[in-house]
């Protein structure tokens, strides 16, 4: 017949850089397989090789080591939400893990695989460059290096792999004292939903001055792949937790959105749903209204 | 009586529940026949156009190939996958493979291969030379072109015309509905295989196997006794297996290859070129005097049917009943132009046209509620019909019928007037409450033709053998069939066996499942028979027992006489002693014609939130309270509410088949069609008025269709009571919530 796809499953890293040795055009590398499947039915693709990344035990693990945050390629979504290291560390990427499809994706699906996939509404991805992450790579050889995230995942579907390249980890810093993280999500049901729009912040809040001294906003779902914004950043850079700040924040986020997506049909929903997702991340960073006034005095 | 009922009224498990939990159950595509082909589908990717030039050379020369059809060399009898009986009149206007596509999804080419995957990548390789032709999908549009109007459906009671001319309060809504995918488990599947004699049989998940086997045989040609259609185990239908779909296709397949071939599709494939819930855009206009009495209405209805004529003026026509059957109205018109568009093909879904209709009313009875400042739930009393009134226009009688039973006891379980005047939050998540009344019917009676015939043997073990051409669509026919057996005859369930449809060893039934008629017709079938091999039973015994037929006592499997309770006989042994002496078997056929056709009512009364940043509406609170008679099953009756309930919430929130002006289709597959998934869905309670019906098998009467009829409205009504807004078209998405939100 002619519908022959090979299928590989290495046990280790160096039974994998053999294979991927021979690796070409239709060589399909495949690590839960939520997307890959049902994009070799979309293509039609019926020929080739698949290598799948499952059978090696050692790319799968969450660990900290010192200041980073070391998470495994084969890593699940759900192993990731009950992590007590990136529940403390990460909960961004925590909250994004929890929102990502149904149970059974969730369990099947990786963070590698999520990364590879590069879907312009991923939610793992914004989280993952708020956190500022490094993926580290391997390729035929068995050569190791890292790349930022902004790096491997270049636009919708697309990432910079070649063909012979895996990823193999995702390397998180600890952030530290005074951080904070935030993902939210708006699609159009409330679960098993593929997001319109999703948004990641990092904070970093100073308990004495009370100022925030840094802040990552990441905006997925705009384009054809999720992007910090400088002009909503700056607002939050240098100021106080006040109501108003929440308001110009707000405001700054649908005027990203007006640039982002101007001219599709897509924008009067988006420039108001922005809203709550504006809410949502304040509150969850910030804590109540009534709880930031006292503070400012 | 009522109250020694022994099977009727209980909740037992569907007949093959361990079959299908267990896995052993095989579905038309598990099935494997030897020598087995594949069969895919070539569908359309224009909305319109003819085709000048079908090259499938690259496709027969793919290894594993063996035939490709088209146009070319296939039947071109054109027929309507409607009909159901042979008598019938209809526009025929569809074939096996056209080569004038009408929307993206027309049935253009088969390939037929060895196994599925060559024949999925031949089609991939058949290439099509299109002369595309000008696309319509705005019915609006459709109404104005002479290629695209069928024609138009009036009736009128009283005179519209002098009601409006007085009244002084009269409320205008227009109300758009989707086209709906009915998204079953089980996509459409078929399997054909031809006999030595020319036959050919076919085994499909269907409604109907008398209609596949007119279908098939008038499209190819065959005499009726040489098609044998058998119903295979349903994973679902909802009216998408109503009308033969990929039967007549694949039976000309086999017939044609000479050889059993398999037709399956996949979601996409069902959602677009199979059959949808028929759209709408209505208008509603309600006379009303100050006090809430309906004094007049004026309906338009504009029905667009899609590329084919299928079910369209049926639709039509049962929309319009509706209209008459719920409140007590004198002077009413209702008058429906039916369209072609080039979009997906229009057909029953559960319901059939009754979610659309009273979509249209019952939003617009909430705001003529809203404009007299009345409790609508008090506004519907005052108007709604009452048992055992008149159909105004010489419809068949109403019935027992317990409308105002269900909107008084629905008030007071669900709290009605409390939850509807709690103070409005004003935060950023706004709750409010909402209800609609519906109504449907019970059968064709008045219609169409309904008879069934069936018949039940005692074998000689003391079992039971109902024979008859039943569909169970997974929502417990078979055993509501046994339960009624059972009851008359005081027999277990499991001495019973009830096989579902095929048409060589079926009586005949002449409707199928549709129209809600199950229960109440073929139902009344069984309990009928029943009765009468009873009769036979007792006549027999009596001269065996020496007594008098008065004096023959049934109970739990044995017979006796009551004036010597001591000699008891099995079923069996008196089956036995029937047989040797008097050389008769225990065996009735009868046919069962439905005297009536009563209304079934229903009122849905929901609590919903929605969050106002994002438009996104949680459904939190569902009562469906239902007029059924008599719940021969309360288990399956609670199962088929919860899940008309998640169908209705779909259509009322995001379940939609969008075609955008070139006939382009999108949300054709879940990751764009959105039905309602677990943990969207509400606790669904369910309250049941058991008043019982005349004509009714134990006074039943029907819940498969009317149980997603007032759930959307109901919806709709809460969202717009909650944000005081009025949104009328369907389904009531996040965007068209916040940008009313935005013009308020």
């Amino acid at each position: 017949m002619m519908n022959e796809m090979n299928f590989k499953m290495p046990a280790s890293l160096n039974e994998l850089a053999l294979n991927l040795d021979n690796a070409d055009e239709k060589t399909y590398l495949i690590s839960g397989g939520t997307d890959l499947i049902i994009k070799l039915r979309e293509k039609k693709i019926y020929s080739g090789t698949i290598i799948d990344l499952k059978g090696i035990q050692e790319l799968n693990y969450i660990r900290q080591i010192e200041q980073t945050i070391c998470i495994g390629a084969n890593t699940t979504f759900t192993e990731m939400i009950h992590s007590e290291i990136l529940i403390k560390n990460a909960p961004c990427l925590v909250q994004a893990a929890e929102q990502i499809g149904s149970t059974q994706i969730r369990n099947a699906a990786t963070i590698g695989g999520n990364i590879a996939n590069a879907f312009a509404g991923a939610d793992a991805i914004p989280a993952l460059i708020a956190m500022g992450v490094k993926v580290k790579m391997m390729n035929a050889k068995g050569e190791f290096f890292l790349k930022d995230i902004d790096e491997v995942v270049i636009g919708s579907g697309k990432n910079s792999l070649h063909k012979d390249e895996v990823i193999t980890e995702v390397i998180a810093p600890v952030l530290g004292h005074g951080y904070k993280s935030f993902f939210g999500k708006v699609g159009s049901r409330e679960r098993v939903t593929i997001a319109k729009l999703n948004m990641a912040v990092v904070v970093k809040n100073n308990h004495e001055t009370g100022v925030i001294e840094d802040a990552r906003v990441v905006l997925g779902s705009l384009g054809p792949k999720a992007f910090r914004s400088d002009l909503v950043e700056i607002e939050l850079v240098g100021k106080y937790i006040t109501d108003s700040l929440q308001t110009e924040f707000e405001k700054a986020l649908i005027t990203q959105i007006d640039i982002s997506i101007a001219g599709r049909s897509s924008r009067p929903y988006k420039r108001e749903a922005v809203k709550a997702l504006s809410e949502d991340a304040f509150s969850n960073l910030f804590g109540s209204p009534a709880w930031r006034c006292n503070n400012e005095k | 009586m009522k109250n020694d009922l022994k099977y009727v009224g209980k909740s037992i498990p569907i007949h093959d529940v361990k079959e299908k939990v267990s896995g052993k159950l095989k579905y038309a595509a598990d099935m494997q026949l030897p020598g087995m082909l594949h069969g895919k589908l070539l569908l359309s990717s224009v909305a319109h156009g003819r085709i000048k030039k079908i090259d499938v050379s690259k496709a027969e020369a793919l290894e594993g190939v063996v035939k490709i059809f088209t146009h070319e060399n296939s039947p071109n009898t054109l027929y309507n996958s409607h009909k159901w009986f042979v008598g019938m009149e209809i526009t025929k206007d569809e074939r096996l493979f056209t080569d004038h596509v009408k929307f993206v999804g027309d049935r253009i080419a088969a390939v037929v291969a060895k196994d599925r995957f060559t024949a999925e990548r031949a089609v991939n390789l058949i290439e099509i030379g299109y002369e595309e032709l000008s696309v319509v999908v705005d019915p609006e549009e459709a109404i104005n072109l002479e290629d695209y109007y069928i024609g138009q459906k009036k009736i009128e009671s009283g005179s519209v015309h002098d009601v409006f001319s007085k009244a002084s309060i009269i409320i205008e809504d227009s109300v758009e509905t989707p086209k709906i995918h009915h998204a079953a488990m089980e996509t459409h599947v078929c399997v054909a295989s031809p006999g030595i004699h020319g036959d050919v049989t076919v085994w499909t998940p269907c409604q109907v196997v008398f209609q596949v086997r007119l279908i098939v045989a008038e499209v190819l040609g065959m005499p009726l006794n040489k098609v044998r259609a058998i119903k295979a185990s349903m994973g679902g239908s909802f009216g998408g297996k109503g009308q033969p779909v990929l039967e007549p296709v694949c039976a000309f397949l086999a017939k044609a290859m000479n050889a059993p071939v398999k037709l399956q599709m996949d979601r996409t494939e069902s959602i677009i070129g199979t059959r949808t819930r028929t759209a709408t855009r209505g208008t509603i206009k309600t006379a009303v005097s100050e006090d809430g009495t309906i004094l007049g209405r004026d309906i338009h209805m504009l029905v667009d049917t899609g590329a084919y004529y299928t079910n369209g003026d049926a639709v039509t026509m049962a929309m319009a009943k509706k209209a008459f059957r719920l409140y007590k109205i004198k002077d009413q018109r209702f008058v429906g132009d039916v369209v072609y568009t080039n979009t997906p093909i229009g057909g029953a879904c559960r319901g059939y046209g009754s979610p659309q209709i009273h979509v249209l009313s019952e939003i617009n009875m909430d705001n003529v509620a809203r404009r007299l400042g009345m409790d609508p739930a008090e506004l519907r009393l005052r108007n709604l019909v009452h048992p055992f009134d008149k159909d105004p226009i010489n419809g068949p009688d109403l019935g027992n019928a317990r409308a105002i039973d269900c909107v008084t006891e629905g008030m007071k379980v669900f709290d009605w007037k409390q939850k509807r005047l709690r103070p409005k939050t004003s935060g950023r998540i706004v709750r409010g409450v909402g209800m609609a009344c519906a109504t449907h019917g019970n059968g064709y009676h008045g219609g169409y033709q309904d008879f069934i015939t069936m018949s039940l043997r005692m074998t000689e073990d003391g079992g039971v053998f109902l024979n008859s051409g039943i569909h169970d669509l997974g929502c417990g026919t078979v055993m509501t069939m046994k339960q009624i057996v059972a009851e008359v005859l005081d027999v277990e369930i499991d001495k019973i066996l009830a096989p579902e449809g095929d048409t060589l060893v079926s009586p005949f039934d002449v409707a199928g499942t549709q129209a809600s008629r199950v229960t109440f017709v073929c139902g009344s079938c069984a309990m009928k028979v029943a009765e009468q091999v009873k009769e036979k039973f007792i006549g027999c015994a009596s001269k065996i027992l020496q007594c008098s037929p008065e004096e023959v006592v049934m109970e739990a499997g044995e017979v006796w006489s009551s004036t010597s309770e001591t000699v008891k006989y099995s079923y069996g042994k008196m089956i036995t002693d029937i047989q040797s002496k008097f050389q008769d078997d225990i065996s009735v056929s009868y046919t069962y014609t439905s005297p009536a056709n009563p209304g079934v009512y229903a009122a849905n009364f929901v609590e919903v939130e929605v969050d106002t940043l994002t438009g996104l509406v949680k459904v939190l609170d569902v009562l469906a309270v239902h007029d059924i008679g008599k719940a021969i099953n309360p288990g399956f009756v609670e199962g088929q509410v919860q899940g008309a309930i998640q169908m209705g919430i779909g259509f009322a929130l995001s379940e939609e088949i969008k075609v955008d002006r070139n006939g382009k289709i999108s949300g054709d597959k879940f990751s764009k069609y959105h039905v309602i998934n677990a943990p969207s869905m509400p606790d669904v309670k369910v309250l049941l008025i058991e008043e019982g019906e005349e004509h009714g098998p134990f006074g039943a009467k029907s819940i498969g269709e009317i149980s997603t009829c007032a759930i959307a409205p109901a919806i709709v009504n809460a969202i717009n009571a909650a944000l005081d807004i009025n949104i009328t078209s369907l389904p009531v998405t996040p965007e068209k919530i916040i940008k009313a939100l935005h013009e308020k």
